[in-house]
């Protein structure tokens, strides 16, 4: 997959560029066609994504509380948040559990399921369609039914856990659980993941497990030595979407628990969303100011794990 | 002919784009012809919607040329969505309005004062109880009218059942008899619970420490609104009494964990049966006669503490109202739908709206427990718990300060800090809110 999206990079980075007025009829009228549909797109990204961009970095420097021009105050925010936020820290440190287990349990679990419905199972499509369907309910219902399943009384998840002698688990009370209650939800969104990687699966050739077979490799050798290598562009996409995802954890979290107990399950995104919008007078400017050390910091992850990969991800065809 | 289908892709291309801008949740009456809507918000779910639909549809009968969007939103929202259509500059015309968020809206004049067009049409700030009208003022000037009663909202609704069947007389009167009827009606193995005799952090007030601290004589907040007075004494005994409430319920672990099987209106814990006694507001009546019409209870004030006095229990924060927002497009139609909502006595307005749910009403006139003449039996029980009540003052940080009071709270259930200390260091975080609110806005 990935090494689809390079070689048609390379074709055009190869193309020479062309003018408009060498262009030929027809192809004008492509063009036209084409700038006429990504239109919406692209009045959509200006106005709801490079705008309010821009617009929260200028609001970071300044007081603003909606109702009256901004004030600038410069680095203010910056030095607050670092110097005298202890819940900034403590929503930090929050989500980078939250990232670390989420992103760790969709990608071990993704793969572990595209493996599985990678080979000739019966009902194959419906299996797929099982773990991929939850993925696609609006998440404020996922967090109406995890509410249940997580329920310490009479969730289904203690009724399990009971079977094997496990007591009932106190999972959004205890601030040692709480956390992990939103980590095993992640699971439900690791059917995109799955799918994902089944793509990645299914663009390995037949001939290299043939070849290993060949040489005597038994199933873990074929998994180790031509799965994983041929797979790290796909491990490498998923990686960096869930990383990013998981950063920016916010609406289970605000719906099913508001950032309790002990604020145990406040993530950042929740700790930035209080300052804008529940608190009176409302923070906008600190709260822009939070919002871009998230930015920095998923823009830091994101830049470290785009350097290694030439270390690790591996392309078919590609030369070292 | 390309042109024109060019031209005809474009415009449907763009049409597309558009539609979901253009979309909002609305609940306008179709028979109402006018030439001015309004634009109407309001937080009244459950069983009061189709109250609010019918007192809306008798507005616009009684206002011909004026209709309404009557757009229901959740509450826990509020402050994002206004702050939000304040910030595109598309208010709402009139929107139900917390008590507690008025110091802030009013200091940066975001909403209109009143007062010019109640001496236009001769409503008399006489009309409202005197407690009521006090919650609307703001630098001297009116900024919305009360509805519901701000009074009434910390009543303990009990299960007269639990209270026979554990051979408890009499309703305790102090916070030590209050501990010793909890333990006698919990019902539970030691480490699981399987019912509740009292949640003390159940009742509203910052995690309850405001109720509290209230029913022991304290004042969390001097009357100018400018300093915090909770380290004290009184908020230390609050505290105590919390922390001995969560024990005898085996902790402020299991009491969260079994409070997740309560909800709201049919779902609620004194509903449900959860818990035998449970804090809570007048409303309370309107719930438990819509969905357990055969629940046994009773109704009390709420138990006083050591500082505490008998004449003093129960505790308002706040409560509600109407105000218009300052960019409203049509503020004076607006007025009409605030005067209806909240002082209407003749027709299907204020009055009518307060007795369909049998609730204490703001207005002087307007008996809240009669409905269709007859006075409800519970009503004289209930208004005398509500003349205990005391008006506890809202400061313009409340949000915020209210997230303090409830991490304190914890601090101190959880057993991460003393109770000294958890006071001292919440007093001086909302006092340092307080006194950047003031140094900017006073």
């Amino acid at each position: 997959m990935a090494t689809a999206f390079g070689s048609q990079f390379s074709a055009l980075r190869g193309r020479r560029r062309e003018r408009w007025s060498d262009l030929s009829p027809m192809r004008k009228r492509e063009a036209k066609f084409g700038f006429l549909f990504i239109a919406p797109w692209f009045i959509g990204v200006l106005l709801f994504a490079l705008f309010p961009f821009i617009a929260s970095f200028v609001l970071s420097f300044t007081k603003y509380n909606i109702v009256a021009p901004p004030e600038w105050v410069g680095i203010e925010h910056y030095e607050h948040i670092f110097t005298d936020d202890p819940l900034f820290l403590k929503s930090l440190k929050n989500t980078a559990v939250y990232v670390g287990g989420s992103v760790a349990i969709r990608i071990l679990l993704g793969f572990g399921l595209a493996l599985l419905l990678n080979t000739k199972v019966r009902f194959l499509g419906l299996w797929r369609t099982l773990f991929y369907v939850p993925s696609v309910v609006p998440i404020v219902a996922l967090s109406i039914v995890w509410l249940y399943v997580l329920n310490a009384r009479a969730g289904l998840l203690n009724w399990f856990l009971g079977f094997f002698g496990i007591s009932r688990i106190r999972w959004f009370a205890d601030p040692d659980f709480a956390m992990l209650a939103f980590l095993i939800m992640s699971t439900t969104w690791v059917g995109v993941t799955m799918v994902i990687f089944l793509a990645g699966l299914q663009g390995i050739p037949e001939e290299y497990y043939d070849a290993a077979k060949i040489d005597g490799a038994n199933m873990a050798q074929r998994l180790w030595r031509v799965t994983i290598p041929l797979m790290t562009p796909t491990i490498y996409l998923n990686v960096l979407i869930n990383i990013i995802g998981a950063f920016q954890v916010f609406t289970q979290v605000f719906i099913m628990t508001g950032g309790a107990p002990r604020d145990a399950t406040r993530t950042y995104v929740l700790h930035l969303f209080d300052h804008a919008f529940q608190y009176l007078p409302p923070q906008m400017g600190y709260s822009s100011a939070l919002a871009w050390i998230l930015f920095m910091i998923i823009f830091a992850f994101t830049a470290v794990i785009v350097a290694s990969s030439q270390r690790w991800v591996f392309y078919q065809g590609a030369e070292d | 002919m390309f042109r024109k289908r060019t031209l005809l892709l474009a415009i449907l291309v763009i049409i597309f784009a558009l539609v979901p801008l253009s979309m909002t949740a609305t609940a306008q009456n179709p028979d109402c012809e006018g030439d001015v809507t309004l634009t109407y918000w309001h937080h009244w779910g459950g069983n009061r919607i189709p109250l609010q639909e019918h007192q809306v549809a008798a507005f616009e009968d009684a206002h011909p040329g004026i209709c309404v969007d009557n757009v229901f939103l959740p509450w826990d929202n509020r402050l994002q969505n206004l702050l939000a259509a304040i910030a595109a500059g598309n208010p709402p015309d009139v929107t139900m309005f917390g008590r507690q968020d008025l110091p802030f809206f009013a200091a940066t004049e975001s909403i209109i004062p009143l007062d010019d067009y109640m001496a236009a049409d001769g409503v008399d700030p006489a009309i409202f109880h005197p407690s009521e009208f006090a919650g609307t003022q703001f630098n001297g000037k009116t900024w919305l009218l009360p509805l519901p009663g701000g009074g009434a909202y910390n009543i303990v609704w009990y299960n007269t059942d639990h209270f026979a069947e554990a051979g408890i007389e009499s309703f305790p009167e102090t916070w030590d008899e209050m501990l010793e009827a909890a333990e006698t009606l919990r019902l539970g193995d030691g480490e699981f619970l399987e019912r509740i005799g009292l949640n003390a952090q159940s009742t509203s007030g910052a995690g309850g420490f405001l109720t509290w601290l209230n029913a022991n004589g304290g004042d969390w907040i001097t009357p100018d609104l400018r300093t915090i007075t909770i380290n004290n004494e009184e908020g230390a005994q609050a505290l105590e009494f919390m922390q001995a409430m969560a024990e005898i319920n085996y902790g402020i672990q299991e009491v969260n964990a079994f409070w997740e099987m309560a909800g709201e209106f049919d779902q609620g814990p004194l509903i449900q049966g959860l818990v035998s006694m449970e804090i809570n507001g007048s409303w309370t009546l309107f719930q438990v006669e819509a969905h357990a019409e055969n629940l046994s209870y009773d109704v009390a004030p709420i138990p006083y503490g050591p500082n505490g006095s008998a004449d003093r229990r129960g505790s308002a924060h706040g409560g509600w109202g109407y105000m218009v927002p300052k960019n409203a497009a049509h503020p004076d139609e607006a007025w009409k739908l605030v005067k209806w909502l909240t002082t209407e006595v003749e027709g299907d307005g204020a009055c009518w709206f307060i007795q369909q749910q049998q609730r204490p009403s703001p207005l002087v006139e307007c008996n809240g427990y009669e409905k269709d003449g007859v006075v409800h039996p519970r009503a004289e029980a209930l208004l005398g718990v509500a003349a205990l009540d005391y008006l506890v003052p809202v400061s313009p940080v409340q949000p915020e300060a209210n997230q303090i009071i409830g991490r304190m709270v914890e601090d101190v259930l959880f057993g991460d800090s003393s109770i000294e200390d958890a006071l001292a260091s919440a007093e001086a975080e909302i006092q340092e809110l307080l006194d950047a609110f003031w140094e900017e806005y006073g």
